[in-house]
């Protein structure tokens, strides 16, 4: 006649993890005299979730593709800046984000200038923002003596956690593309 | 054979707790497969339901219990099924030439190596952004231990050593063993 009961046992997570991976893996199944027909979960907490710092994310991420502070920036937003070069002139792209609320989104303000915003922008030079499916949001030229290109002054561009755009610069037959946040 | 909803509903608690993008990992399973069997289609409802119910961390207990009966038993069903021992060893045999023989592969282990536990699984699975989906942590703070002597004796302290003993033989010690009510 066989006898069986269940026991109930108590631990740190990682203790019972193992106790059940011992289980699982036939490494843990008693003795000649006490079987262990079974190990199952019976009570589980939620783990503390940390809500992603999105605003560092960005920084982050940021300063990782060669960007680099533009100016002083106070806690609460960031100024960068980042010289792409083409073959006969360079040009900035400088990016101010901004957390938004709980830190779950951020705003993003971004302008082309030139270096150090001395002198003029080349003319023709065309500037688009794309989405993750690659089609164009939103998307400026310059004109003679431009000295800034500012994309986002006519609406906001406000991003999320798995938000991503890609910012394409095209000068004559010359283009780079920036993807962000990586 | 469980029908389509019974699949479908165990899929989506597969997902929900688990994390894992089930759809991706049986297309990518289902390749594997073929590499066993080249005239698979597909993975067989027992193989998907054992992977939804194991990746919804149901023990091999419940599993063995839900092929037999058609439905996740209580902790006094499981006690009381007479054939529990037989049901689970016949089960993990049968998935160990499937679906662990699959996941091994996915995982890059021989396939001679012992079958990992499936918090491995699912934490190498959670790792790949392939199949990475958002989810809430949670973790264990009780199990519950079925277990089975052959005497006449009632199950004792003296038992509940032995499991300790026995962890500690595995290096586990600092919990607490009690009997259930």
């Amino acid at each position: 006649m066989k006898n069986r009961k269940t026991l109930i046992i108590e631990g740190s997570s990682d203790r019972l993890e193992q106790i059940l991976a011992l289980f699982e893996t036939g490494e843990l199944d008693g003795t000649p005299e006490l079987k262990i027909l079974d190990v199952g979960i019976i009570a589980t907490n939620c783990a503390a979730i940390k809500p992603v710092d999105l605003y560092r994310v960005w920084l982050d991420s940021l300063w990782s593709k060669g960007f680099q502070p533009a100016v002083r920036s106070s806690q609460a937003t960031s100024t960068n800046k980042k010289i792409v070069r083409f073959q006969n002139i360079s040009i900035e792209i400088v990016m101010t984000i901004v957390p938004l609320a709980d830190l779950s989104e951020i705003q993003i303000f971004l302008q082309i200038r030139p270096v150090d915003g001395k002198g003029y922008l080349p003319a023709g030079l065309k500037v688009a923002i794309l989405d993750e499916l690659n089609e164009v949001i939103l998307q400026k030229s310059t004109r003679d003596r431009s000295n800034l290109l500012d994309l986002t002054e006519d609406g906001d561009l406000i991003c999320q956690l798995e938000d991503s755009f890609k910012l394409s610069l095209m000068l004559g037959d010359e283009s780079v593309v920036e993807s962000f946040p990586r | 054979m469980d029908s389509q909803d019974n699949l479908d509903r165990n899929l989506l608690e597969a997902q929900e707790k688990s994390g894992i993008d089930l759809r991706q990992l049986q297309s990518d399973l289902i390749k594997i497969k073929q590499e066993f069997y080249p005239h698979s289609k597909m993975l067989s409802d027992t193989e998907m339901q054992y992977l939804c119910l194991s990746l919804a961390r149901y023990s091999q207990g419940q599993i063995a219990y839900y092929f037999y009966k058609h439905k996740i038993p209580s902790a006094e069903e499981l006690k009381t099924c007479e054939d529990l021992q037989r049901l689970t060893r016949n089960l993990n045999a049968e998935m160990s030439s499937r679906i662990h023989k699959y996941l091994k592969r996915l995982m890059n282990m021989k396939d001679n190596e012992r079958k990992p536990s499936w918090k491995k699984i699912i934490d190498f699975l959670r790792q790949s952004e392939r199949y990475k989906l958002p989810h809430t942590s949670t973790v264990i703070t009780k199990l519950s231990v079925l277990i089975e002597i052959e005497s006449f004796q009632s199950i004792d302290r003296n038992h509940i050593q032995q499991i300790n003993e026995l962890l500690k033989q595995h290096g586990i010690e600092n919990i607490r063993i009690s009997e259930s009510i």
